[in-house]
C-alpha cells in the first residue's frame, strides 16, 4: 500500500515542480516580448484613434465588433465541414476555440457530445494504437529474421526508438503540408502540427481558416481531418507503448495487495507446519476407506505449503534432499504417510525446511514477492 | 482456410522437430505439454492404462505419460482447437478496433450533423449583423479600408492584452497549466519562436508526467472513497458491506458533478457570467478540450491583483482534473488496456504451446514403489530440475487451493485412477468412494501432478487458470483471467 502513495505523492511533487520551473522559464522568455508588443500596439492604436478622433468608448465599441467578427471572418464555421471540424476538436480534446458554440443549445449538446465522445475516442485511439504497435512488431521481427540477425527478438528499446520517429516523421509531413497549404513558415506549422496531435489545441495557429478553405477546398479539407486523426493514432501508439503501463501502475499494485490479504486471511487458521524429526512407522494400509476428503484436503494444504516453500527455496538454492516432510498433525498421528513413501519415490516431492518458511502466510507473501518481481521485471525488458 | 491448415501443420511439425530433438525431460515436457493440452478435450480417464494407450493399444513410447499416446505423434485434431482458439482470440482485438473506428466516425457524423443544425442559422444572422454594424461603425469615423485593416490586425493582435499582463509568473503558471494538461485555452501563446519550442518540449515530458500524475492520485482517491464506503456501510449495518462497481460509478458520477457545480458558482460569480455559462466553462475545461471562449482570471487583471482568486483557479483546475482523472480511471482505464492484455494473453498462449523451457507442464507420475530403485534414482536426476518446474504447479496449486477450496486437492489429479474429465476439478464424485488402501497407497508413493493446459474458451465455464506458460505470467494470467471475471462485476 505503501508503494502506491509514495509513488503518487512523488508523482504529485514531481508536477508542482514541472509546472513552477515552466513557469518561471515562460515568464523569462516571454514577458519582455509581452511588454513591448503591447506597447508598440498601444502605439499604433493611439496613432489611429487620433487620426480619426475616436473616443475611448468608440474604440470599445468598434474593438468589440472587430473581435466577434473574427471566427466569421475565417470563413463559415458551422456548416457540415466546418461543425465536422468542431466535432473532431472535441471528442479528441483539442479545442481550438477558432469556432465555439455560441447557441446555449449548441453549448448544452456540446457537453452531451463531449461526455461520451471522449471515452469512446480515447480508447478507440489506444486500441488502434495497439495494433498499430502489434503490427510493427510482427514487421519487425519478420524484417530482423530477413536480415538474418542472431536475436530476431523486438524489444522495447526497438519498439520505442521506431515510435519515436514515426512521431516525428508524423509531424514533420504535417509541417510541410500545413506550411504549403496555409503559407505558414515550417516552424510555425510543425508548432501547429505538434500543438495539435498532443490535443493541447490552443487556437492560434489553425487550419482550414484562410480563404473560405472549409468550403471552397474539400481536398484540403479531407487531409487535414485526415491527418489530425492518423496524426493522434501514431502519438495514441507511442503513448500505449510507453506511457500506459504506468497509468495502470497502482491499480494493479492495489489488485495484488489485495490479492496478498485475501490469501493471508484464508490462511489464518491453518496454523504453522511443524517439523517432524522422526520418520514415522510405514503406512498403514487399512485405514484408506475411512479417510475423508477432509484429510486429504488437509494434507493438500499442508502440501501446498511445502510446494510454496520450495519455490521459495528454489529462489535460494536449489537442492533435492530426502527430508522429512511435514504433514498434518492428525495424518501423522494416524499414522497413513511415510515421509519415506516420498523420498524413496525420489525428492519430487516437496522439501521444506520449516524454519524458513513457517506460515503459509509468508510464503504466500515470498510467492507474490517474486511473481511481482518477475512480473516487473518482465515488464521491464519484453514488450 | 487452406493457409490456415498448412500454417497449423507446419507449426506442428516444427513443434515435433524440436520436441524429439531435445533430450529426456526436455521432450519429454513439451510431449506432455501437447498431450495435456490435446487430452484436455479426450476423456481423461480412457487414457489412463499405464503404458498402452487405450483407442490405439500401441505400447506407449512415453511410459509416464501414458496420455500422450493417444494424440502424441500424429494426432492433430487436438491442436486445431488450440490454434482456432488462437486465431478466434486474435481476431477479438481486430474486431474490437474495427468496431471502434467505425463506432468513433459514425459519432462525428451525427455530432457534425448536430452542430450544423444547431449553430448554422444563428452562425449566418450574427454575420450578417456584425457586419452591418461594422460597416456602421467605418462609415460613421470614416475610416478607410486600409486604416480599417490595420485598426482589425490591431485589435486582433492586442486581444490578449485586454486581458491583463500575461507572462508573469502568474500568467506563465496558468499558460503552463493549460499546456501540461492539454487544455490548451489559446487565451495567450507564446510569441516568441524560443518560447514555442520550449514549449513544445515541456509539453513532450510534461503532458505524460501529468497523465500519470493524475490516474495515479485519482486511484488513490478511489481506493479511499471504496475505503469510506465501505466503513460507511458497515456503520450503516448493511448486510452487504462489499462496494460494488455500481456504488464506485454512482459516486464517481456524482463526484464530478458536484465538481462541476462547485465551480459553475465560484465563476459566475468572480467572473460575471451566467450558471450555464460558468458550468459549460469548468465542463470544457476539466475535460481539457478548452475552447478559449471562456477563459478565467482574464477580468479586471485578476492575475495581477487577486492573488486568493487565481489560487483557487489553479487549485480548482488541478482537483477538478483529479476527481475527472479518478472517475475516468474507474471507468475508462480498463478498456484502454484491454488490447494488449489480449495480446499477452494470446503470447502466452502461443508460448506454451511451443513448449516453452518456462512452460509448467509437468507430468511427473512415479510408479509404485515397486519399482527399481535404479530407475527412481534416474528419475531423481529428472525430477532435480523438474522441480523447478513444479513452483509452477505449486503456485497454481497455491492458487487453486485458496480460490477452490476443498476440490483443488481432488483436483491435484492424484491417485492412478482418480482422474476423469478434461478438466482439473472433476474427481470429487469419484475420489472418495473409489479409493483402496491399495490405491491409497499408491496414491502416496505416485504424486502425478497433472496441471491442465485450459484454454480460454473453458476458462468461461469453470474458474480454471488459463494456460500458464511461467510461474509469474502464469500467476498474472491467472489473476488476469480471474480478475477480468471479476472486474465486470465488482471491484
Amino acid at each position: 500500500m505503501k508503494r502506491q502513495n509514495v509513488r503518487t505523492l512523488a508523482l504529485i511533487i514531481c508536477t508542482l515542480s514541472y509546472l513552477l520551473i515552466g513557469a518561471g522559464v515562460f515568464d523569462v522568455l516571454e514577458s519582455q516580448q509581452e511588454k513591448s508588443q503591447k506597447s508598440q500596439l498601444d502605439y499604433r492604436k493611439f496613432l489611429l484613434m487620433l487620426k480619426y478622433n475616436l473616443t475611448r468608448l468608440d474604440f470599445d465599441q468598434i474593438e468589440k465588433v472587430v473581435l466577434l467578427l473574427k471566427p466569421h471572418k475565417a470563413g463559415v464555421q458551422w456548416k457540415f465541414a466546418g461543425s465536422f471540424y468542431f466535432a473532431i476538436t472535441v471528442i479528441t480534446t483539442i479545442g481550438y476555440g477558432h469556432a465555439a458554440p455560441s447557441t446555449d443549445a449548441g453549448k448544452a449538446f456540446c457537453m452531451g457530445y463531449a461526455l461520451l465522445g471522449i471515452p469512446l475516442t480515447l480508447v478507440m485511439f489506444q486500441s488502434l494504437g495497439e495494433r498499430i504497435n502489434t503490427l510493427v512488431r510482427f514487421l519487425l521481427h519478420k524484417a530482423k529474421k530477413c536480415m538474418g540477425l542472431r536475436r530476431p527478438e523486438v524489444s522495447m528499446v526497438n519498439m520505442v526508438i521506431i515510435g519515436f520517429f514515426s512521431c516525428i516523421s508524423t509531424l514533420c509531413i504535417g509541417a510541410a503540408a500545413f506550411s504549403h497549404y496555409e503559407g505558414w513558415t515550417f516552424f510555425h506549422a510543425f508548432y501547429y502540427c505538434f500543438i495539435t496531435l498532443t490535443t493541447i489545441g490552443f487556437g492560434d495557429y489553425v487550419a482550414l481558416q484562410k480563404d473560405n478553405a472549409l468550403q471552397n477546398d474539400p481536398h484540403y479539407v479531407a487531409f487535414s481531418f485526415v491527418y489530425i486523426l492518423m496524426g493522434l493514432t501514431v502519438i495514441g501508439a507511442f503513448l500505449n507503448l510507453v506511457v500506459l503501463r504506468f497509468m495502470t501502475m497502482n491499480t494493479e499494485d492495489e489488485r495484488r495487495d489485495a490479492e496478498q490479504r485475501a490469501l493471508l486471511s484464508k490462511d489464518k487458521p491453518k496454523g504453522l507446519v511443524s517439523r517432524r524429526p522422526d520418520p514415522p512407522s510405514p503406512v498403514a494400509v487399512g485405514r484408506d476407506k475411512r479417510r475423508g476428503l477432509k484429510s486429504v484436503y488437509a494434507e493438500v494444504l499442508h502440501f501446498q505449503t511445502v510446494c510454496s516453500c520450495l519455490w521459495y527455496k528454489r529462489r535460494e538454492k536449489m537442492v533435492i534432499l530426502p527430508q522429512d516432510m511435514s504433514f498434518t498433525d492428525a495424518l501423522m498421528e494416524q499414522g497413513d504417510i511415510s515421509p519415506h513413501d516420498f523420498f524413496e519415490s525420489g525428492p519430487r516431492g516437496c522439501v521444506c525446511n520449516p524454519q524458513r518458511c513457517s506460515a503459509i502466510s509468508t510464503v504466500s507473501v515470498d510467492l507474490r514477492n517474486i511473481s511481482q518481481f518477475r512480473l516487473f521485471s518482465k515488464r521491464r525488458s519484453s514488450v | 482456410m487452406a493457409l490456415r491448415v498448412g500454417r497449423t501443420l507446419l507449426w506442428f511439425g516444427q513443434v515435433l522437430r524440436r520436441v524429439s530433438r531435445l533430450q529426456g525431460l526436455w521432450s519429454r515436457r513439451s510431449s506432455s505439454l501437447l498431450c495435456l493440452s490435446t487430452s484436455q478435450d479426450h476423456d481423461q480417464g480412457t487414457c489412463y492404462n499405464r503404458n498402452r494407450c487405450p483407442k490405439t493399444q500401441q505400447h506407449c513410447p512415453y511410459p509416464p505419460f501414458p496420455d500422450c499416446c493417444c494424440a502424441f505423434p500424429g494426432d492433430k485434431r487436438g491442436h486445431e482447437p488450440l490454434s482456432r482458439r488462437f486465431l478466434v482470440a486474435m481476431k477479438r482485438q481486430n474486431v474490437r478496433t474495427l468496431s471502434l473506428i467505425v463506432c468513433t466516425f459514425t459519432y462525428l457524423l451525427v455530432g457534425a450533423a448536430v452542430f450544423d443544425a444547431l449553430e448554422s442559422d444563428f452562425e449566418m444572422r450574427e454575420k450578417e449583423q456584425l457586419e452591418a454594424e461594422e460597416k456602421r461603425l467605418q462609415g460613421k469615423y470614416n475610416i478607410s479600408e486600409d486604416d480599417y485593416k490595420k485598426l482589425e490586425t490591431i485589435i486582433m493582435e492586442a486581444e490578449p492584452h485586454r486581458a491583463g499582463v500575461q507572462w508573469k509568473f502568474a500568467g506563465s503558471f496558468y499558460f503552463a497549466i493549460t499546456v501540461i494538461t492539454t487544455i490548451g485555452y489559446g487565451h495567450a501563446a507564446p510569441g516568441t519562436d524560443a518560447g514555442k519550442a520550449f514549449c513544445m518540449f515541456y509539453a513532450v515530458l510534461g503532458i505524460p508526467l501529468t497523465l500519470v500524475m493524475f490516474q495515479s492520485l485519482g486511484e488513490r482517491m478511489n481506493t479511499f472513497v471504496k475505503y469510506m464506503l465501505k466503513r460507511i456501510k458497515k456503520c450503516c449495518g448493511m448486510r452487504i458491506t462489499e462496494v460494488s462497481m455500481e456504488n464506485m460509478v454512482t459516486v464517481g458520477f456524482f463526484s464530478c458533478m458536484g465538481t462541476l457545480c462547485i465551480g459553475a458558482a465560484a465563476f459566475s460569480h468572480y467572473e460575471d457570467w451566467s450558471f450555464f455559462q460558468s458550468y459549460y466553462y469548468c465542463f470544457i475545461t476539466l475535460t481539457t478540450i478548452g475552447f478559449g471562449d471562456f477563459v478565467a482570471l482574464q477580468k479586471n487583471k485578476a492575475l495581477q491583483r487577486k492573488p486568493l482568486y487565481v489560487a483557487f483557479s489553479f487549485m480548482y483546475i488541478l482537483v477538478g482534473l483529479t476527481v475527472i482523472g479518478a472517475f475516468l480511471n474507474l471507468v475508462v482505464l480498463r478498456f484502454l488496456t484491454m488490447n494488449s492484455e489480449d495480446e499477452r494473453r494470446d503470447a502466452e498462449e502461443r508460448a506454451s504451446l511451443a513448449g516453452n523451457r518456462s512452460s509448467m507442464i509437468i507430468h511427473i507420475q512415479e510408479d509404485t514403489l515397486q519399482r527399481s530403485r535404479r530407475r527412481r534414482e534416474q528419475q531423481q536426476q529428472h525430477y532435480k530440475s523438474e522441480v523447478t518446474d513444479l513452483q509452477s504447479i505449486c503456485s497454481c496449486m497455491h492458487y487453486h487451493s485458496h480460490e477452490f477450496g476443498s476440490s483443488v486437492g481432488l483436483g491435484l489429479g492424484m491417485g492412478g485412477g482418480g482422474s476423469s474429465g478434461g478438466g482439473v476439478f472433476l474427481h470429487q464424485n469419484s475420489f472418495g468412494s473409489q479409493l483402496s488402501p491399495h490405491q491409497y497407497h499408491h496414491y502416496h508413493s505416485t504424486v502425478s501432478y497433472r496441471i491442465e493446459e485450459i484454454s480460454p474458451s473453458t476458462l468461461k465455464n469453470s474458474f480454471l487458470p488459463s494456460p500458464i506458460s511461467s510461474i509469474s505470467p502464469g500467476l498474472h494470467s491467472f489473476t488476469e483471467n480471474l480478475r477480468l471475471m471479476r472486474r465486470r462485476k465488482s471491484i
